[in-house]
C-alpha cells in the first residue's frame, strides 16, 4: 500500500496541535508507518510538494499567511485545518477587537516592558492582516477538527482521514460528556441558580488543587472580594456560579479541564448550528444566571467569544469593507 | 410548493394606499394569486375555500386585516378552521398584515407602503413555506370543571354546570361561602342546589400549588389540611371576584394576564368577555359594585358556562403541539431549558440524557427553544430558520428612507398595539410613523434570541427595537424578564464589539397603547437618524 503524503503547515499558532500531532504518530506507530511528512517545519525542504493531505496549524493573520495556505490547497488533495485557529481563528482572533495599529502600537511601543520602543517597519516582513480568519474564509476547507490541541479521541480522525473514512465530528453539547453532578439545573424554578457569578479568568489561587474565587455579587463594586469560596470538584460549575462555556461549546474534548476542576473556556468551538457562540451562551445563560452580575464582567467578549470571534456574525471590528476604503 | 396569495383591497382601505394590482403582479410565480375586495364576505370566502381544494394549494396567504382579525373573536377563529377542514394544516396559513401596519399608519406614502406591504407578503410566503406541518392530539374532554372562588357568578355557574350533568369542583380560600355580596339574599336558593348536590364537591380552606394541562384534560394540585390533592377537570372557570391577593397567588398558576387593577383580563373586554387565550379556561369578571352588579356577573356566568359547555360537550378536542421533539444528535441534556421553562414542561430523560417535553404543561413561547445553546428544538409557530430568513427578507426592501428600522414585535402586547397604531393613524390624519419600519412578529419576548438582533444590524438595519410587554404582564410569565436578562446582556457585547449600543432598544407597552407606540417608534427613528447623520455605519 503507498504511504499517504502529508505537508504540515504552521501559520499563526502556538505549535500546541503540531505536538499533539506528534504525539498522535508516537502512539500509533501503524500510522506512522503508513505516512510520509514530504513538508514540515522538521524537513529541509523549500517548497511544498503535491501531496495526497495538507494538514493546516493556526489561523491567517498576515499576508504570508495567506500566500501559503493558498499554495497549499494547490498542491494538497484534501486540507484539514487542525486546531482550534485554523478552524475558527482562535484565540490570536481576540485582535480582531482592536485595530491592527494599535495592535502594533501596544505590543513594540507601549507595554510596560519595552524601553523606547518604535514601530518595526523592516523590508520584507509580511504585513498583519486588519483581520485574523480562520482558513475557511481564504481557501476551501474539506475537513475541520477543532480543539485548542484537538483530543487524542478527535486526533484519532486524522487516521480515519488517511484511511479515507468520513470524518464524523460529534453534535452535542459539552454538557453530556461532564460527569459532574448537577441537581439544581434540573429543577424548573424562577429563580436563578445563584446570586453572584464567577468568570473564568478570575480564578486565581490554587491552594493543593482547589481554586478560590473571590465572590462577587450584583451589589458589589468590581473587585471588592470579601469572601473565598472553594469549588467542588464534583459537581457542576454553574450551579457553584461559576460561569462555564460547556452550554455552548462542542462536545469532543473528553471534558479534560472539567476533569481537572477547571471550566469550561470554549476552545472546542460552537456547536454545529449556532450562528454565534457568545450569542448561545447569552440566549442559554442569561435567564438562569444573575445577568446583572455578568454584565459587570470586565471582558464578556472574551469570554463569549474566546475562541470564535473570527467566525461571529461579527468577525471583526474593523470591518473589511471600511479597511479598504 | 403549491402556494395561493388572496390579497384583500379591504373595502379600498387598502388600495387607498397600496397600489394593490401592482402588488398581485409580482407573485405571478405563486399558483394562485386573487384580489378581493374583503375577506370577511360570504361569496369570497365560499371562493377562497374552494380555490384551495381546485388549486390543491398546500399553503395560503392572507394578506389584508391583521392576523389578530383572525384571532380576536370566535368567528375569525371558525373561518381559520374551515381553512383547516379545507385542507390546509394550520402553519401553512400565512397573514400579512396590510391594514393596520401599512395602510393605516403609512397613507401619505404610497411608495413606502407599497414596498413594505411587498416586504410583509414576502416574508409571509417565507414562512409558509418554511414552517412544518403542526401536528395535533386528540383529547376527550373530561366532564367536570373546577370553579376557583365562591361569588356569586362561581356559584351560578357551578349550578348550571350541575343541572348539566357535569361534575363541579369548587374550591376556595376560606372555610366557607362568605355570602359577603350585596343582593346575597338572592343566591340562597341556588347556594342551597349547588350545596345539595351529589356531584358537587367543595374544597374549603385550600391552597391551589400548580394548574396544567390544557383545554378538556387540566390537573389542579391544591393542598388542605397539610395534605396534598389532584384533582382532574376538563375546564376551569374563575371567579375570584375582587380579591387581588388571591389573584396575584394564582396568576402564575392559571397563566392569565392581569389589568392594571390588578384583576384577571378577559382576551378582549368587547369581542371576547369572558373568554381567556385559553379556550378551557373562563373569567367571570369583576365589576365594581353598583345595583347591577349581581345581573351583571350572573350574566357573565352563564355566558363563560355556555362557552365552556360548547367546548367541553365536543367528542374530540385537537390540541396543536407546536414545539418540535428534541434533535438527539444535538441535544446534551444541559438543563438550559428545564430551568428557564416557567410551566416546568420540559425535564431531562435519565436515561437517553435528552431532553423531554410535557405538551399538556407546554405554552408554545418559545422560551426554551431561545434557551437551547445547540438549538436541539425548534418552536414550530416561529421556527429558528423562518425568523433569520424573515430578517433577511425585511433587510433587503429597497432604502427609501435615511434610515431602516426593524421591530419585533410580541404577540401579546407589541404587534396588538402596532395595530392599535394603525386605527390611531387612521382616525388622526397627522400620526403616523415610517415605513421603513419593518414588523416581524414573535410568540413572546421570551422568543428574542440575542443572534436575531445582530443578524438583523449585519442585515442592512439601523436600529432593532423590541417591543413587548410591560412588566408583570407577559403572557407567558417570564418571558419579557428572560429576554430582558438576555437582551441587556448582548447589548454590553455587541457593545464591546464596536456596535453603538443605542441602535437596540427595548419599549414596554400595553396592547392598548398604540399611541406609546407611534411616539416611541418615531423617537427611535429620530435618534437613529441623528446617529447616521453622526457617522455611523451600516454593517452590510
Amino acid at each position: 500500500m503507498p504511504k499517504l503524503d502529508l505537508a504540515v503547515v504552521e501559520l499563526q499558532g502556538c505549535f500546541g496541535c503540531h505536538m499533539a500531532l506528534i504525539g498522535l504518530f508516537g502512539n500509533n506507530r501503524e500510522l506512522f508507518a503508513a505516512t510520509e511528512i514530504k513538508y514540515s517545519l522538521l524537513n529541509d525542504v523549500k517548497e511544498i510538494p503535491p501531496v495526497t493531505m495538507g494538514i493546516v496549524e493556526g489561523a491567517v493573520g498576515d499576508t504570508d499567511h495567506e500566500e501559503v495556505l493558498k499554495e497549499l490547497r494547490e498542491k494538497a488533495d484534501i486540507l484539514v485545518a487542525l486546531g482550534t485557529c485554523a478552524a475558527f481563528g482562535g484565540i490570536p482572533g481576540m485582535r480582531n477587537l482592536f485595530h491592527v495599529e494599535d495592535v502594533l502600537a501596544r505590543c513594540f511601543v507601549e507595554t510596560e516592558s519595552t524601553h523606547e520602543g518604535k514601530m518595526p517597519a523592516p523590508p520584507g516582513v509580511p504585513a498583519l492582516l486588519q483581520c485574523v480568519k480562520p482558513l475557511s474564509k481564504v481557501v476551501s476547507v474539506d475537513h475541520i477538527i477543532p480543539g485548542c490541541p484537538p483530543s487524542e479521541q478527535l486526533m484519532n480522525e486524522v487516521k480515519a482521514l488517511a484511511t479515507g473514512e468520513e470524518l464524523r465530528l460529534p453534535t452535542r453539547n459539552l454538557c453530556i460528556e461532564c460527569g459532574r453532578e448537577r441537581e439544581d439545573i434540573l429543577v424548573p424554578k424562577q429563580q436563578f441558580l445563584s446570586d453572584s457569578i464567577y468568570a473564568p479568568p478570575e480564578l486565581q489561587d490554587i491552594v493543593g488543587s482547589t481554586f478560590l474565587l473571590p465572590r462577587r455579587t450584583m451589589h458589589d463594586s468590581l473587585y471588592s472580594i470579601f469572601e473565598l469560596d472553594e469549588i467542588d470538584s464534583k459537581r457542576c460549575f454553574l450551579e457553584q456560579a461559576v460561569l462555564c462555556m460547556g452550554p455552548a461549546t462542542r462536545e469532543g474534548c473528553g471534558a479534560r479541564c472539567l476533569n481537572v476542576n477547571i471550566p469550561c473556556r470554549g476552545c472546542m468551538g460552537p456547536v454545529p448550528s449556532a450562528l454565534e457562540q457568545g450569542a448561545k451562551m447569552v440566549n442559554a445563560l442569561a435567564t438562569i444566571l444573575p445577568a446583572g452580575a455578568l454584565m459587570l464582567m470586565e471582558d464578556i467578549v472574551g469570554t463569549g467569544y474566546r475562541y470564535s470571534l473570527p467566525i461571529s456574525m461579527r468577525p471583526c471590528l474593523v470591518s473589511e469593507r471600511e479597511d479598504k476604503q | 410548493m403549491r402556494i395561493g396569495l388572496f390579497l384583500s383591497r379591504e373595502e379600498g382601505a387598502v388600495s387607498e394606499v397600496v397600489d394593490v394590482g401592482a402588488l398581485a403582479s409580482n407573485y405571478s410565480h405563486l399558483t394562485t394569486v386573487k384580489v378581493y375586495d374583503n375577506l370577511a364576505g360570504a361569496s369570497n370566502r365560499l371562493d377562497l375555500l374552494s380555490e384551495i381544494g381546485r388549486e390543491e394549494l398546500e399553503g395560503i396567504v392572507l394578506a389584508g386585516p391583521s392576523t389578530k382579525y383572525y384571532h380576536r373573536d370566535l368567528s375569525g377563529k371558525l373561518f381559520i378552521d374551515s381553512i383547516e377542514e379545507a385542507g390546509i394544516n394550520t402553519n401553512k396559513v400565512g397573514f400579512a398584515n396590510l391594514k393596520e401596519q401599512v395602510a393605516f399608519p403609512h397613507k401619505g406614502d404610497r411608495e413606502g407602503a407599497t414596498a413594505k406591504a411587498k416586504a410583509l407578503i414576502d416574508v409571509a410566503i417565507e414562512k409558509v413555506r418554511l414552517r412544518h406541518p403542526i401536528k395535533t392530539i386528540e383529547v376527550a374532554p373530561r366532564k367536570s370543571v373546577a370553579i376557583i372562588g365562591t361569588t356569586a357568578g362561581a356559584i351560578v355557574a357551578a349550578q348550571r354546570f350541575l343541572e348539566q350533568d357535569f361534575k363541579v369542583h369548587v374550591l376556595a380560600k376560606t372555610s366557607e361561602i362568605s355570602k359577603t355580596q350585596d343582593h346575597w339574599e338572592a343566591m340562597d336558593l341556588t347556594q342551597g342546589y349547588v350545596e345539595t348536590h351529589p356531584k358537587a364537591d367543595f374544597h374549603f380552606d385550600c391552597t391551589i400549588t400548580d394548574v396544567y394541562g390544557w383545554c378538556g384534560d387540566y390537573t389542579i394540585e391544591f393542598e388542605q389540611d397539610g395534605n396534598t390533592h389532584d384533582i382532574n377537570i376538563g375546564g376551569i372557570i374563575i371567579a375570584v371576584g375582587g380579591d387581588r391577593g388571591w389573584t396575584a397567588r394564582l396568576q402564575p398558576l392559571v397563566q392569565i394576564d392581569t389589568d392594571d387593577d390588578g384583576l384577571f383580563r378577559t382576551e378582549d373586554p368587547l369581542t371576547l368577555p369572558v373568554q381567556t387565550t385559553d379556550p378551557g379556561k373562563m373569567i367571570i369578571p369583576f365589576r365594581h359594585a353598583n345595583s347591577e352588579t349581581l345581573g351583571f356577573e350572573i350574566a357573565s356566568a352563564d355566558s363563560a358556562v355556555l362557552g365552556l359547555e360548547a367546548v367541553l360537550n365536543k367528542k374530540e378536542i385537537s390540541h396543536h403541539v407546536t414545539v418540535s421533539e428534541v434533535d438527539e444528535d444535538l441535544c446534551g441534556a444541559c438543563g438550559s431549558c428545564v430551568r428557564t421553562c416557567a410551566f416546568r414542561a420540559s425535564h431531562i430523560d435519565p436515561v437517553k440524557q435528552v431532553s423531554v417535553i410535557d405538551p399538556r404543561r407546554c405554552r408554545g413561547c418559545g422560551n426554551c427553544v431561545v434557551a437551547c445553546p445547540t438549538q436541539a428544538r425548534d418552536l414550530l409557530t416561529n421556527p429558528n430558520d423562518y425568523l433569520l430568513s424573515a430578517i433577511r427578507i425585511l433587510g433587503q426592501t429597497p432604502r427609501l428612507d435615511t434610515v431602516k428600522i426593524l421591530a419585533i414585535l410580541c404577540n401579546a402586547c407589541g404587534y396588538s398595539a402596532a395595530d392599535e397604531a394603525g386605527y390611531i393613524a387612521k382616525k388622526f390624519p397627522d400620526l403616523g410613523y415610517p415605513a421603513s419600519v419593518l414588523p416581524l412578529r414573535v410568540e413572546c419576548g421570551g422568543r428574542v434570541n440575542s443572534e436575531y438582533t445582530l443578524h438583523a444590524f449585519t442585515c442592512g438595519f439601523d436600529g432593532v427595537v423590541i417591543v413587548r410587554c410591560r412588566h408583570g404582564h407577559c403572557h407567558n410569565i417570564i418571558g419579557n424578564r428572560d429576554m430582558d436578562g438576555r437582551i441587556n446582556l448582548f447589548r454590553t457585547v455587541i457593545g464591546s464589539l464596536g456596535i453603538d449600543t443605542e441602535r437596540l432598544r427595548v419599549v414596554d407597552i400595553s396592547p392598548k397603547q398604540g399611541d406609546v407606540f407611534i411616539a416611541e417608534i418615531n423617537r427611535f427613528v429620530e435618534e437613529i437618524k441623528e446617529r447616521v447623520g453622526g457617522g455611523l455605519k451600516c454593517l452590510s
